[in-house]
């Protein structure tokens, strides 16, 4: 089987600080694959050194078995797409933006959208609830549908890889929830591969077939699995250097990280003690 | 909903070539012999030897050519700087770019290449001097990686004076028969007796139309920004690339003809922007036109103002523009 997306000893520098340092995994068709992972530890890079904006400077990327490398950018965004964490303020219609993501399927002296183009685009604005908001400027809608308009500008590239980095970060958790829950739901529609990068660690534990933790140290990885296998409250200390209690999601029955103040920890030491 | 795009774009169009025709025509009949337009038809066909057919198809005709051509070469330039930068308050003048094609030509007339390789010398000066600074601005700008910001726009204001202090400098230190040529020509005038650089003009302003049309695509991406634009499959160092040597073929070809030009590029993208839409597929051409209608209008104000006299006509865009220019600025939001 061919993974959607497989990364082979990927090191990248910047400024002669290492980034990242022999990563190594790969997604498998339909999985929803999380990074999670503190500031600094390299998740936006990865992001952009997949999708070509930044070069590695060691390693390989293969998208269904082919290197990057070897591909130009425009072949690349047939197959994979990408959601960033905020859309830059256009004074153009919501469906104007939706359709550019057709842009690397048009021929060479194509001037005008087909009427399948218009009716990708359609379909996704619909299916992200964004089809009423097609005539409104994307300067004047809000962050929320912002973000629900660059979904639907990546699903009408009909990308079988879909990169998001911290999708949701500017978002209030009536967003947040509803862009997971859209995006969780077109891996089983559309099998499409997700690798989304996540700041939530609960967000990240109720939606991912696996997580993907950087060590936040030398650029490598300290785990990748499950989420119960990953989120532990040894490999959180380790990693984030923060003590949190892990517990059971009472509905989902996943992990759940609680947060505690240090208040509240010396008094509990106090109670052992 | 593609029809009615398609609608509304034929409708700016036809509007624009209307306009173009009619200041065209204004342009014909105005001056210091004013001619009838009912009288222009008997004057071109049955009256060959007349004053008036020598200074119709001598004079006006050919200044009517020259100032389609550079105001819609300058506008064009303007509108792909806009789109590369992704600032709408860059134009070639306001980028040094217009000041780097002046020092070319300068230097041009001072060490008289022209003798040497022919007039090709006049618009190959301007084209060298416009892509230095083209490039200066966006590599000294390029580590911030937020080319958004004004820094790049001052970048340029001062290039721009470096420009013309050693333009003056030149001046300073020239002959007089030379120092005049400098100084009638960096007035800015569409006042050209040598066909030759009004033909390439033409030539070239259409010339960089067409060739701009083969990244109408990537420059709308470019509007979402680079990463997104990369996203979107466009290898957008290449495309930068191509367009800052569009760009600065233009602005060259501009300024080694008609002298410096202020702000024409700047407000035609502008206001092209705020009635077409920001997609370059019809902004570029509509910037053209418009830029085209714009500058032999204000050709014309400048040929009746202070009628018999004449002002240079960068005179009449540097105040119409410098005060749109300022509007503009102080619009609180200016998003392209």
């Amino acid at each position: 089987m061919t993974h959607p997306l497989t990364i082979k000893n990927l090191s990248f520098r910047y400024h002669k600080k290492t980034i990242l340092k022999n990563i190594c995994f790969s997604t498998d068709p339909g999985e929803f694959v999380s990074i999670i992972g503190p500031n600094g530890s390299g998740k936006t890079t990865l992001i952009k050194i997949i999708s070509k904006i930044n070069k590695p400077e060691k390693g390989n990327i293969y998208i269904k078995g082919n290197d990057i490398q070897t591909m130009s950018n425009r072949e690349l965004a047939r197959h994979i797409a990408v959601v960033m964490q905020s859309v830059e303020p256009v004074s153009m219609s919501v469906e104007e933006y939706v359709l550019l993501g057709r842009l690397p399927f048009f021929k060479k002296y194509q001037f005008f959208e087909t009427a399948k183009d218009i009716k990708l685009a359609h379909k996704y604005m619909e299916l992200t609830g964004i089809l009423k908001l097609k005539d409104e400027s994307i300067n004047k809608i809000s962050g929320g549908e912002r973000q629900l308009a660059a979904i639907a500008r990546a699903l009408t590239q009909e990308p079988m890889l879909l990169l998001l980095d911290e999708p949701t970060s500017h978002l209030d958790i009536t967003h947040q929830i509803q862009i997971l829950e859209l995006i969780s739901s077109l891996k089983k529609t559309l099998c499409l591969t997700v690798l989304i990068v996540l700041h939530d660690l609960n967000l990240a534990a109720e939606y991912s077939d696996r997580l993907v933790l950087p060590n936040g140290k030398n650029g490598g990885i300290y785990q990748t699995g499950t989420c119960e296998q990953v989120l532990s409250e040894q490999s959180i200390q380790e990693v984030y250097n923060t003590n949190v209690r892990i517990q059971k999601n009472p509905v989902s029955k996943r992990p759940c990280i609680f947060l505690i103040s240090q208040n509240a920890l010396n008094k509990e030491e106090n109670i052992i003690l | 909903m593609k029809q009615n795009k398609i609608k509304y774009w034929s409708i700016i169009l036809i509007l624009l070539i209307l306009i173009l025709i009619f200041v065209s025509l204004l342009s014909l009949c105005v001056g210091s012999a004013g001619i009838p337009l009912k009288d222009i038809p008997h004057i071109l066909f049955y009256d060959k030897g007349s004053a008036d057919h020598s200074i119709l198809l001598g004079i006006r005709l050919p200044r009517i050519i020259l100032g389609l051509s550079i105001g819609g070469a300058l506008a064009l330039a303007g509108a792909l700087l806009q789109g590369i930068f992704k600032n709408p308050l860059v134009e070639p003048y306001t980028l040094g770019i217009s000041g780097g094609a002046s020092l070319g030509v300068c230097i041009n007339i001072l060490f008289k290449f022209y003798s040497k390789i022919g007039i090709i010398a006049y618009p190959l000066s301007g084209f060298l001097g416009a892509s230095l600074v083209i490039f200066l601005v966006y590599y000294l700008n390029n580590k911030t990686r937020d080319i958004r910001s004004n820094r790049m726009l001052l970048t340029g204001v001062m290039i721009s004076y470096v420009a013309s202090s050693l333009v003056m400098l030149l001046m300073a230190i020239s002959k007089t028969d030379d120092l005049q040529n400098i100084v009638l020509w960096i007035m800015g005038s569409l006042d050209e007796p040598n066909p030759v650089l009004i033909k390439m003009a033409l030539f070239g302003s259409l010339a960089g139309l067409v060739f701009s049309y083969f990244f109408c695509f990537d420059l709308n991406a470019l509007l979402l920004g680079e990463d997104e634009a990369a996203n979107l499959g466009v290898n957008t160092t290449r495309t930068k690339k191509y367009l800052f040597i569009i760009a600065s073929f233009l602005t060259g070809l501009s300024v080694s003809v008609a002298g410096i030009i202020m702000f024409a590029g700047l407000i035609v993208p502008h206001f092209m922007r705020m009635i077409a839409g920001p997609d370059h597929r019809i902004l570029l051409i509509s910037s053209f036109l418009a830029g085209a209608a714009f500058l032999v209008l204000c050709d014309v104000i400048a040929r009746v103002i202070i009628s018999p006299l004449e002002l240079p006509v960068g005179v009449i865009t540097g105040i119409i523009g410098g005060i749109i220019f300022i509007w503009a600025l102080s619009r609180k939001q200016v998003t392209l």
